[in-house]
């Protein structure tokens, strides 16, 4: 293979546009509270097309009862358009006229409760009625789905790599997959976080009902609680997940991170079909080889974006709720739809033409997808449950947080201390966390009243009542002295290449907050740029750790902001501005890598 | 035999299914073709009983009380593989929530213009939709009435159609709380579920307003498979069988790709499809064990081995969404999905006509129409509830009913909406011309011929096989 490889860490991320991640693929708009204005949140992988159409659908003024219907539109993952659901018809279920507070983003804050709701797949409408019946004991969350769009969870790979399996001539399966996992060191591999995201969760429900194929011998219809319990299979998968290289919340990140970067960056990565129709030409232009589509052997998810009105949605909206996804599924949007390379969800008339490039991105004639059937609620639960309790691949992160003087105003501590708490929680079991505080000096937290194995300040067992102690201690973190920054950056990767914990086969990554100029460290950038690239592990091989930077406050043309991007940039990280609305976002976004 | 509009005009020109049939206006239900069994209520209890003897004396305490090992498929249905075990409930061991009893409570006139809710089953939203337009550009929302102090004048009104599941509304309108004027649900087998919550009458009236039977549509090459494999018949029992024997040989009986299995697809949740398609599979079992059953008993949900058929098909069934439009959007959408999720759905026989029949014609697909022999009728019926609503708002949801009935309503739901009429001025042959094209597709000019339609349950019976299914674990 003449492209090379990264060999630790979360690699090549410090081109991705942050603004991608946060500021886009959001509507607003406004009737002056004479309108009947609905909220809708959708799965960011169909925003390129869901923020023309929602346009296109306020500016038709539409009226009903006399009353101009607008939507607002926010997109983010699947998980989290389920858990807003959930959120925002409990709160109407408690009290109708209880204003919703977004759980999970103040970016939503001025939302008063979602009316509409579109994850990618069946899969969150399976898991979130569950959830929700769980939750209150009541029924459905999401009351008559419509698909909208749909595409095939698919893998996309190299051409080359695909030839290496065989490819075209035979179909490749998870088995394969996992075997070269296995054997071959070189090939990383790339899929979303599955809590967080549908491909992520997809991809982890297929390699489960290939592993009970592999380990029994059995085709079955639907998976169940049972085969997500049984060693073999949670090996079998637990094989395929060492070869990846990092998670995250968005799989538009892979593909833009593929477009850009070229095989050096994965072998092969979890992405939708559309994603790879729309990589194509980005990909050749850039000289890479062809990007294929792989659909399994053993069968894929169709991700076929149903639309649902929340439970607790007035009749009003109800009404204005089935105008516009009337407007969605119509003939001219689900044309746009397929220009965006989607399949259309409806086509009553049986004259949408697919986009060409389906022609092409198989490398073959596609005969007939074989689907796989959306397990229920609990089975799904169950597979997440055996991914974060060792079917994933482990990580360790090094938290490293500003507590200086300034971190006191307009509650910057508050944001960062909640933010870091929200990372250790979702960390799993496995994973490893190193907590840095810094002032004028970096300080390796102590943590007291921990147990033994933690007091090192490193977990090596991360289980909940660690986390709590952990989560205790950060609580605690109070503002006071210099910053920095240099210093911290250093010791904390250091602390992870020296960890002997911390071996390969782990996703390793620095994620460090800061308020402000570097104004206490010894080290100046020379030397911290030159220590960092020339850190070795203890058994002296080469060890790069990605720095996430995140500016809190921090002006675009500060000394502080000049200085973490490129602490992000040579160390492969990725750097992001933040402010009180979105820093617990961004950290809740770089957790869902590890 | 009559034709199909004969029939329903019959039977249901003045009132519900239910009605019709404990009037005796319409046929005894008979399940000829499977001999002459004694009724099943009685023996399919105290098979329950037996199968669960050893752990009677816990009867109640939980809905994991009892266990036992049981066969889940009726014995004379040719099986390779045995389930291990299932957990077997009692009926009086599972928690239903029935509202108590209260007194329609109606409501004094008020004045000037005025509005009536309308909770209707989402199933026949693009025909009420449609007529609501019609209703309205033509301004026939005016009714002469008094206001509150007696003085009769002419009164416009608004209507307000909430589409919502069947057994959703009427759970809401039993407990009393909402303010619906009319409850159109799905299917009269709901009835009761309101009716039994008030001592006085809480319905006005109430009349069918269009039929449309559920129906298996299965993909025409599947089925031209399935029928050389020896399959006679389309029905629940059958479907676990073809189930079972693809499980038991481990591969596809159907594809050249060995490893992809059958599936058939039913609607999840609280919807009149997801309900009927029980009290389906139900009629199938007992059929099959040639029992005759007028009506599904609580008894007969106690048997523990049909407990066992309805934990297989209910881990085997694909059940993709609530709703039967888009089971139907998804069959009709295949090819350019660019495979299917599974070969046949229970779906209804309008939307398998004018969402699937159609569209798969245009990519020169065929698919066909299979009637149940056993199945509860979807008859739309419109109840006009006196508990918390004016007599002005009741003529003015009268109004509309009238309206839905006219001739021109009536004809657009044929037409346009591929719904059977309840009115008998639509003509037969205005009905055998919009369903001329899709007979050649298996669809029946008489359902008469079609299909047994069996009297609905009571209230609790539809509640208790409701959560039993529910509570019951999947089976391997």
């Amino acid at each position: 293979m003449k492209y090379s490889y990264i060999i630790c860490g979360i690699a090549l991320l410090s081109s991705f546009p942050v603004q991608q991640v946060f500021a886009q693929n959001v509507v607003e708009c406004s009737t002056n509270g004479l309108g009947t204005t609905l909220n809708f949140i959708y799965s960011s992988e169909k925003a390129k097309w869901i923020v023309d159409a929602t346009r296109s659908f306020n500016a038709s003024k539409i009226q009903i009862g006399g009353k101009t219907v607008c939507v607002n539109a926010y997109a983010d993952n699947s998980n989290s358009v389920a858990d807003e659901a959930i959120g925002s018809a409990k709160a109407k279920l408690a009290n109708s006229d209880q204003v919703y507070q977004s759980a999970n983003f103040k970016k939503y804050a001025q939302v008063s409760g979602w009316d509409l709701a579109s994850p990618a797949s069946d899969i969150y409408i399976s898991k979130a009625n569950a959830d929700f019946k769980a939750q209150t004991g009541k029924g459905d969350v999401f009351l008559n789905s419509t698909p909208l769009v749909s595409s095939p969870v698919v893998i996309a790979m190299w051409e080359d790599v695909a030839k290496s399996f065989g490819y075209p001539q035979k179909d490749i399966t998870w088995a394969q997959i996992r075997e070269r996992a296995e054997k071959d060191k070189n090939f990383r591999f790339g899929q979303t976080q599955p809590r967080s995201s549908n491909s992520g969760l997809s991809a982890l429900l297929a390699q489960f009902y290939a592993a009970n194929f592999e380990n029994t011998k059995k085709n079955i219809v639907r998976l169940s609680k049972a085969e997500m319990t049984v060693p073999a299979n949670q090996t079998f998968v637990q094989t395929i997940q060492k070869s990846v290289v990092h998670y995250g919340e968005s799989t538009g990140f892979f593909q833009k991170t593929l477009v850009k970067n070229g095989p050096s960056y994965l072998s092969a990565a979890v992405l939708y079909e559309n994603l790879v129709i729309e990589a194509q030409n980005e990909v050749l232009k850039n000289g890479f080889p062809r990007l294929l589509a792989i659909i399994p052997k053993d069968g894929t998810f169709n991700s076929t974006h149903p639309v649902a009105i929340v439970r607790g949605t007035s009749d009003e909206k109800k009404k204005a709720g089935e105008k516009f996804i009337a407007f969605l599924t119509s003939q001219s949007q689900q044309q746009a739809a397929v220009a965006a390379g989607f399949r259309p969800g409806a086509d009553e008339d049986g004259n949408l033409k697919l986009n060409a490039s389906l022609q092409t991105i198989y490398g073959k004639v596609l005969k007939d997808i074989k689907y796989l059937t959306t397990p229920d609620g609990e089975t799904i639960n169950e597979a997440l449950r055996a991914f974060a309790n060792g079917v994933k691949k482990p990580a360790h992160l090094a938290i490293v947080l500003d507590h200086s003087g300034s971190m006191s105003e307009r509650g910057r501590m508050i944001n960062a201390r909640d933010g870091a708490i929200g990372i250790v929680k979702s960390l799993t079991v496995n994973d490893l966390v190193t907590l840095f505080q810094f002032d004028s000096r970096a300080d390796l937290l102590i943590f007291k009243n921990l147990p033994a194995n933690v007091t090192s300040g490193t977990s090596p067992l991360l289980d909940e009542r660690t986390k709590n102690l952990i989560n205790g201690v950060i609580g605690q973190i109070a503002p006071a002295g210099g910053t920095a920054i240099r210093d911290s950056v250093y010791q904390a990767a250091s602390a992870i290449c020296r960890d002997p914990n911390s071996a390969n086969g782990r996703i390793r990554g620095i994620i460090l907050l800061t308020d402000g100029d570097d104004t206490g460290s010894r080290m100046d950038s020379n030397n911290l740029f030159t220590g960092l690239a020339s850190l070795k592990t203890t058994t002296g091989e080469p060890c790069q750790i990605p720095v996430f930077t995140v500016g809190y406050e921090v002006s675009e043309a500060s000394e502080a902001s000049q200085l973490l991007r490129k602490i992000s940039s040579i160390t492969k990280g990725q750097y992001f501005s933040g402010n009180q609305d979105t820093v617990v976002q961004i950290l809740k976004y770089l957790a869902d890598f590890m | 035999m009559k034709n199909c509009t004969s029939f329903f005009i019959g039977v249901f020109l003045s009132g519900s299914l239910a009605t019709a049939q404990q009037a005796g206006r319409l046929k005894p239900l008979e399940f000829e073709s499977f001999g002459g069994a004694k009724p099943a209520a009685n023996s399919a209890s105290s098979s329950a009983v037996a199968n669960v003897g050893q752990t009677t004396s816990r009867q109640g305490s939980s809905t994991e009380a009892q266990v036992a090992a049981v066969r889940a498929l009726p014995q004379n249905v040719k099986i390779h593989d045995v389930p291990k075990s299932i957990k077997v409930f009692t009926m009086d061991s599972l928690t239903i929530n029935q509202p108590s009893k209260k007194t329609p409570q109606r409501l004094s006139e008020n004045d000037g213009a005025f509005s009536i809710k309308i909770a209707a089953g989402s199933e026949k939203r693009e025909w009420l939709s449609a007529a609501y337009e019609l209703f309205m550009k033509r301004k026939m929302n005016i009714v002469r009435a008094a206001d509150s102090r007696g003085n009769i004048g002419d009164r416009t009104f608004d209507i307000n159609i909430v589409y919502t599941g069947s057994v959703a509304s009427g759970d809401e309108i039993a407990l009393g709380d909402s303010d619906y004027t009319v409850w159109s649900p799905a299917s009269s087998m709901f009835r009761g579920i309101v009716s039994e919550a008030y001592a006085g009458s809480v319905f006005e009236s109430e009349d069918p307003l269009v039929y449309s039977p559920l129906v298996h549509l299965i993909f025409q090459d599947t089925i031209d498979k399935m029928t050389k494999l020896g399959i006679k018949e389309i029905n629940f029992v059958t479907l676990a069988k073809f189930y079972r024997d693809e499980q038991h040989d481990n591969r596809s009986h159907l594809y050249e790709d060995e490893t992809k299995m059958f599936k058939y697809a039913t609607t999840s949740g609280d919807s009149n499809s997801a309900l009927t398609s029980l009290f389906m599979m139900a009629y199938d079992y007992f059929a099959n064990r040639n029992q005759r059953l007028q009506i599904l008993s609580e008894g007969n949900l106690n048997d523990a081995e049909f407990q066992g058929f309805l934990s297989y098909l209910k881990s085997r069934l694909v059940t993709p969404s609530s709703s039967t439009g888009t089971l139907g959007v998804k069959m009709a959408n295949f090819s350019n999905s660019g495979g299917r999720e599974f070969e046949g759905a229970l779906i209804y026989e309008n939307l398998a006509v004018t969402r699937v029949l159609k569209q798969l014609g245009a990519n020169n697909v065929k698919a066909r129409i299979v009637y149940p022999k056993y199945s509860l009728m979807t008859d739309h019926p419109y109840y006009i509830i006196t508990h918390k609503t004016t007599p002005s708002q009741r003529l003015a949801a009268a109004k509309f009913r009238d309206f839905l009935l006219s001739k021109e309503v009536q004809t657009i739901a044929v037409e346009q909406f591929g719904f059977r009429p309840s009115s008998d001025q639509v003509s037969a042959k205005a009905q055998t011309k919009a369903f001329a094209d899709f007979v050649k597709s298996g669809l029946a000019q008489d359902l008469d011929t079609s299909t047994n339609f069996i009297n609905p349950p009571t209230p609790r019976t539809i509640r208790l096989l409701r959560e039993l299914y529910r509570n019951l674990e999947s089976v391997d």
